[in-house]
């Protein structure tokens, strides 16, 4: 789905100004925004689990008292991931508005 | 080994060439992807608040269309062999399996035919 979302994004950045403010309309509304976030979470979460795939496919991992410490590592990560990719982006802004 | 000659009584002691040649690329696409979709999310996280002329001299720097290729290609391939090995297990019936698969190859072409169109024509205007 995001991959036919960023063909999509491409396709009206290509097409002009016009189309691509369009776009861009739809994608900062609140609904929008709020998909993004959530994209980028399980983008995250994916590439968290693929590499913990990644890690028992050299047979480690495995044993019982592993799984739950490693799901644990997996969530935290995941959610840091995405509140760094935020704060990488806004952080300028919340930065400015914890300042003032 | 063991396991797989235990799965497979009929041909103990042979793997699959094609299964392990997807294994292989599987990985392969999953480790050159973890580096390109941090640096995907990071940009896209962006994105909304950046203007079509922003936009443009962005994508227009070699390093940044280069790696959207390169994502697109290679989450495409990947893409194509998760997708696969979910319908593999889950879709019932030989039919089924062969018309499903056929819809995820041709909506990852198209992705791929579109994003490839729209890259090529947005780093040649200028």
């Amino acid at each position: 789905m995001g991959l036919v979302a960023i063909a999509a994004f491409l396709t009206l950045a290509a097409a002009g100004a016009e189309a691509y403010t369009m776009g861009l309309g739809w994608l900062s509304t609140l609904p929008g925004r709020i998909g993004l976030w959530l994209w980028i979470y399980a983008l995250f979460f994916h590439a968290c689990h693929g590499v913990r795939h990644l890690i028992w496919d050299t047979a480690r991992g495995l044993e019982k008292r592993d799984l739950l410490l490693h799901n644990l590592v997996e969530l935290l990560l995941t959610v840091l991931l995405t509140a760094g990719a935020f704060l990488f982006t806004h952080g300028q802004g919340v930065l400015d508005r914890g300042a003032a | 080994m063991t396991r797989n000659a235990a799965l497979s009584p009929t041909r103990p002691h042979t793997v699959n060439r094609k299964e392990s040649r997807f294994w292989l690329i599987e990985r392969i696409t999953a480790i050159l992807l973890i580096p390109l979709s941090l640096w995907l999310a990071l940009s896209l996280a962006a994105l909304p608040d950046t203007s079509h002329e922003a936009f443009l001299d962005w994508i227009r720097q070699p390093l940044h269309y280069l790696s959207l290729l390169a994502f697109l290609l290679i989450s495409v391939q990947h893409a194509l062999l998760g997708l696969g090995s979910i319908l593999d297990d889950y879709v019932q019936g030989p039919r089924l399996k062969r018309y499903s698969l056929a819809a995820v190859k041709l909506t990852l072409l198209g992705v791929l035919a579109t994003s490839g169109a729209a890259l090529f024509l947005l780093i040649q205007t200028s």
